[in-house]
């Protein structure tokens, strides 16, 4: 039997003394796309980033790959984050003051790659993602959708296994959001990664292969 | 750390030293580590301070560095290093006007090497150590509350 990529074992979270989830089991297999649906505040993006480390539970065991991550240092943590996990923020999240491309190579930079390998792999991703053109840009020149699409790709930049996506289509045009689903959809780019998404998005919630409810006391 | 708060931060650690330099130049003894200790608390209540509006105004950075790997101790040394180099920045500064005040007050050109000797490597070492200290701190503190590299 294949060992999950993603395993939270009887994980509890509360913030502010109310309890956001309590006892959630979840497993996800490596290359699965899970959207993750619920009501504003119902703890969507608590449980992402459980799963990548950002915050830790009150109780329960989070396992990524091999590793239990609620036991791991905040160094080993980063080291782990930066080569397993490709986060994509709810507000894209640009360094507004640097270029797409300097924006890019930020996670290549934190996962310890020379500078002159960074350069061809940031370009061979913008290539890839056809943003080629914009890599001179400031990010804080470009329009929402456009920082989402970056944001996306700079979370594929250094090739994680895992992409954590926090509602990437909200409050986004159609035409930006169908680049975004063709993204998620494309085989080439996201090529046996575990995708998990949070989202409203029924055309995402279409893609994933299995959709979990978040609300309170869930038991996945 | 943006350019409003350097300024700020060279201008509060350059108006101390200033005052502790032209007070201690004033006082003898007990007086001068009286000043010496009064010098490193105000210090460190405002590097403190000034950390924490630091992080309050780059969080939304420094939450992102966190989800792409960044080390703790590497986001850590560069925010007190950044304090530190504006610190010397203001401390240099502070040296320098401050013993120049001191120098026309006392006309006697012999209280320069003694004071050089008593106060200036006192408020020296403590303000560094304060922006140290307070900076630290601040970080510690602030990172907790923000949910940030834990």
């Amino acid at each position: 039997m294949q060992i999950p990529i993603i395993k939270l074992l009887d994980v509890t979270m509360s913030y502010e003394n109310n309890t956001i989830f309590s006892n959630v089991n979840l497993e996800i297999q490596s290359g699965e796309i899970i959207a993750a649906k619920g009501t504003i505040g119902s703890g969507k993006t608590t449980l992402l980033n459980l799963i990548c480390g950002i915050m830790k539970p009150d109780s329960g065991r989070i396992y990524i790959d091999k590793y239990d991550i609620t036991k791991l240092s905040s160094n080993k943590l980063s080291e782990l984050r930066a080569k397993i996990f490709g986060i994509v923020p709810q507000n894209s999240n640009l360094v507004p003051e640097l270029s797409i491309s300097q924006n890019l190579e930020l996670p290549l930079m934190f996962s310890g790659i020379d500078k002159n390998k960074r350069q061809s792999i940031v370009n061979k991703t913008l290539d890839k993602l056809g943003l080629i053109s914009l890599s001179d840009r400031l990010a804080g020149t470009l329009s929402v959708g456009e920082s989402e699409i970056v944001s996306i790709a700079r979370s594929m930049v250094n090739d994680p296994p895992i992409l954590l996506m926090d509602e990437p289509t909200e409050g986004l045009d159609p035409i930006i959001s169908e680049m975004i689903l063709s993204l998620i959809r494309g085989d080439s780019i996201i090529n046996q990664k575990t995708v998990f998404i949070t989202t409203h998005d029924e055309r995402i919630l279409n893609i994933a292969n299995r959709v979990i409810h978040v609300k309170e006391n869930m038991n996945l | 750390m943006g350019k409003s708060q350097s300024r700020l931060a060279i201008l509060i650690i350059a108006m101390t030293t200033i005052n502790a330099i032209i007070l201690s130049s004033l006082l003898t003894g007990p007086g001068i580590i009286f000043i010496s200790m009064i010098t490193f608390c105000f210090v460190l209540v405002s590097e403190y301070l000034l950390t924490k509006q630091t992080i309050e105004s780059s969080k939304s950075k420094l939450m992102l560095f966190n989800q792409l790997g960044a080390q703790t101790r590497s986001i850590i040394s560069i925010i007190i290093s950044r304090f530190i180099i504006v610190g010397l920045i203001g401390l240099l500064s502070g040296i320098i006007i401050g013993a120049s005040v001191v120098y026309t007050l006392h006309t006697p050109l012999n209280v320069i090497p003694n004071l050089l000797q008593n106060s200036i490597l006192y408020i020296s070492i403590l303000t560094i150590i304060g922006i140290c200290i307070g900076s630290y701190v601040a970080i510690i503190q602030s990172f907790k509350q923000n949910n940030l590299y834990q």
